[in-house]
């Protein structure tokens, strides 16, 4: 039996790797390499990542900023526990919740109606989300779907896709498009996106497994608009 | 007769395929429900053309650029790290202690 550390949530996550061990030395003793480093590898992701919490850019960026300074000042209790990426996020994401609790008071009314439509997704039918070929009411498969793989690259990832794909992960519940942000834009493992999020990881695959229903459903009707 | 589909607790239905397809992937099913899946996935042209079309997904999703960082604002970070180092590191490591200044920085 060991200590709680502050940076120990009991998930499964790669602690720190050596490679991180001498960052965070390094940023203890105050090396501008260091922190160089660091947000040239995770502002980007983090400012991203904390739109899904966040109604504008401007907020994300002023949160992502609250968030370096918080874990500057948090650095000398970072014991190593879990991996620097995963601390980082996880102090990210309780900013951004507390930013919204009180955002929440000030905000314009369309800014509010569309943070709420985000959080109120997760009533959302199951069976809307089932493939067009599939039929609910004999659990059978009216036609096999489409072989999408087979599609040229040009069409698949092109512009135009790949937008219609980030506007639907902008429209899911806030848990839902944090959980599909990390795992298939960062492509984190669901041991750190449980420790960064602080949720199990029954709850990480229910919630990955709705959003990326969600974005085959909205390719569906890219690739396919007369599927549906 | 299809012994597979017939004896009770055997063989997946296309529905709970669906269902458990992030399970899969994520390896995470009893090597027994995995096998259960694969055999599935085997002789059901829907299922695995399904399975596919997530896998597509994944990748698509993965292809969303980041957004780029501008200039100022790396400058702004930067700015904010030196004042933290210059006061009183040593004080700052012990006690998560920040100056005031440092907070200013971040107000714009
Ligand atoms: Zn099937």
């Amino acid at each position: 039996m060991g200590p709680e550390e502050s940076d120990h949530t009991g998930a499964k996550a790669q602690p720190a790797r050596d490679g991180e061990t001498s960052l965070v030395d390094r940023l203890r003793e105050g090396d501008e390499g260091a922190f160089v480093e660091l947000i040239d590898r995770y502002q980007a992701p983090l400012e991203r990542f904390l739109r899904n919490y966040l109604p504008s850019p401007d907020l994300a960026e002023d949160v992502a900023q609250e968030t370096w300074v918080a874990m500057l000042q948090a650095l000398p209790r970072f014991e190593g526990r879990s991996s620097l990426k995963t601390w980082i996020f996880r102090i990210g994401a309780n900013r951004a919740q507390a930013r919204m609790r009180r955002e929440r008071r000030t905000l314009s009314f369309s800014a509010l109606k569309s943070a709420m439509t985000r959080d109120d997704d997760e009533s959302a039918d199951i069976e809307q989300l089932l493939p067009s070929a599939f039929s609910a009411e004999t659990g059978m498969w009216a036609a096999p779907p489409a072989r999408w793989e087979d599609q040229p690259e040009t069409k698949l990832l092109s512009d135009e896709t790949v937008r219609h794909v980030r506007e639907t992960i902008e429209q899911l519940s806030t848990m839902q498009a944090a959980v599909i942000t990390l795992r298939d834009m960062e492509h984190w493992t669901a041991p750190e996106v449980c420790e960064a999020l602080e949720i199990s990881e029954a709850n990480q695959r229910v919630l990955l497994h709705r959003a990326r229903m969600k974005v085959r459903k909205a390719l569906e009707s890219q690739l396919e608009p007369d599927a549906s | 007769m299809n012994s597979q589909m017939s004896r009770a607790g055997q063989g997946f239905t296309c529905h709970e395929v669906i269902r458990l397809v992030t399970d899969y992937l994520d390896q995470v099913m009893p090597a027994a429900d995995r096998a259960r899946f694969e055999a599935h996935l085997q002789g059901c042209d829907g299922c695995d053309g399904y399975l596919e079309q997530i896998r597509t997904a994944i990748r698509v999703t993965g292809h969303v650029p980041p957004e780029t960082l501008p200039p100022e604002a790396r400058e702004r970070l930067l700015d904010a790290f030196r004042e933290w180092k210059t006061a009183e590191p040593a004080k700052a490591g012990r006690n998560g202690w920040l100056p005031g200044k440092l907070r200013q920085l971040f107000k714009r």
